[in-house]
């Protein structure tokens, strides 16, 4: 029988579980019980093989009858919820996006993590500070490329929706395309461009809910007319219009 | 995971599960444990899962046998105490 290799993280991960496990068991135990006991400390001597394969330390337990182990000491004690607030960073939010979840090499992904790099709002805090990641720690990352990638990411997981279309008269009495969604001007940075079958067309008024596009030709859309509109450098949407009867 | 181990938690939940007040009888003198401390040798048998988790079964040594080929003996030290402690109250309190 061979032990399973396991990293660091995950062998520590599953001991916190356990652990929490053992201390829920004797907390119920304990309803029953006045008097019973809770686990205050852990502590673990193993005895293993460490092996590195130029990325991550791995480490093997040892079998019978090998010798020449490392001895490793893991401690678990007991903390707080406050002191765990106080000392750790906060976890990922859910709408916060992960870098492991763009769509950026695995390499980079590596040395954003050596650098404790870990969610979008880490690197803005870096930004924030004015280092130059890309000369941090030796790491050759690409910063703006980075940056566009997470936006880009960002906007994938909030993408516009178009809800509506129509065709009115807007305030000096010019034809006017509006259309209705959500999430569509979403970048006050960049003014929304809308190209009506191939040509520019002046967006006049733009909003998450809505755009207001002047239309110079609104006769074209008795037939299938494709409007392109591009609302921010992540989110592009083609839809084909065509007039109807109104409902 | 071998049939010989047990998880973690199943072996410690066993470890502390003891009697906190030892005597017996109206007369008898009593003694009262205010905290466990055991350090023992194990054996460890770590597999994953299907999904990927690793499993840390352990066990005591097996057998008391002393054979030329030895298991390795890891070491595990566990403290508990009892509960409410004024530790309790302080975490309580915040």
């Amino acid at each position: 029988m061979q032990n399973e290799s396991w990293h660091l993280e995950d062998f520590v991960d599953s001991l916190v579980v356990e652990l929490d496990k053992t201390r829920e068991t004797l907390a119920v135990k304990a309803l029953n019980k006045p008097l019973s006991y809770t686990v205050r400390d852990l502590s673990l001597d193993l005895n293993i093989f460490p092996a590195y394969d130029g990325d991550q330390i791995s480490f093997t337990t040892a079998q019978a009858g090998q010798e020449g182990a490392s001895k490793v000491t893991i401690q678990l004690g007991t903390i707080t919820d406050q002191q765990v607030r106080a000392t750790s960073k906060a976890p990922v939010g859910k709408d916060e996006v992960k870098i492991d979840t763009i769509d950026v090499d695995k390499e980079t992904k590596k040395k954003l993590r050596k650098i404790g790099v870990t969610s979008a709002d880490d690197l803005k805090t870096i930004e924030r500070k004015n280092v130059a990641i890309d000369q941090a720690g030796d790491s050759g990352i690409d910063y703006s490329s980075l940056a566009n990638k997470i936006e880009k990411s960002r906007r994938a997981r909030q993408p516009p929706v178009v809800k509506s279309a129509s065709l009115i008269a807007d305030a000096e009495a010019q034809p006017c395309l509006v259309i209705k969604g959500e999430k569509l001007a979403v970048n006050s940075k960049f003014p929304p461009v809308a190209l009506i079958d191939g040509l520019l067309a002046d967006v006049t008024a733009s909003s998450p809910g809505e755009l207001r596009i002047r239309v110079d030709d609104p006769a074209g859309f008795a037939t299938a007319t494709e409007l392109v509109m591009m609302v921010d450098p992540y989110a592009v949407m083609r839809v084909n219009l065509q007039q109807g009867a109104a409902p | 995971m071998d049939e010989a181990f047990r998880h973690l938690r199943e072996t410690i939940v066993s470890l502390v599960d003891q009697p906190p007040v030892v005597g017996h009888g109206p007369f008898a003198q009593r003694v009262s444990m205010t905290a466990i401390e055991i350090e023992m040798p194990l054996e460890l048998d770590i597999t994953r899962d299907a999904a990927g988790v690793l499993a840390i079964g352990i066990t005591p040594p097996l057998y008391l046998l002393k054979t030329s080929v030895l298991p390795s003996f890891h070491q595990m030290r566990v403290r508990a105490s009892l509960r409410p402690d004024p530790g309790d109250e302080a975490n309580d309190a915040e």
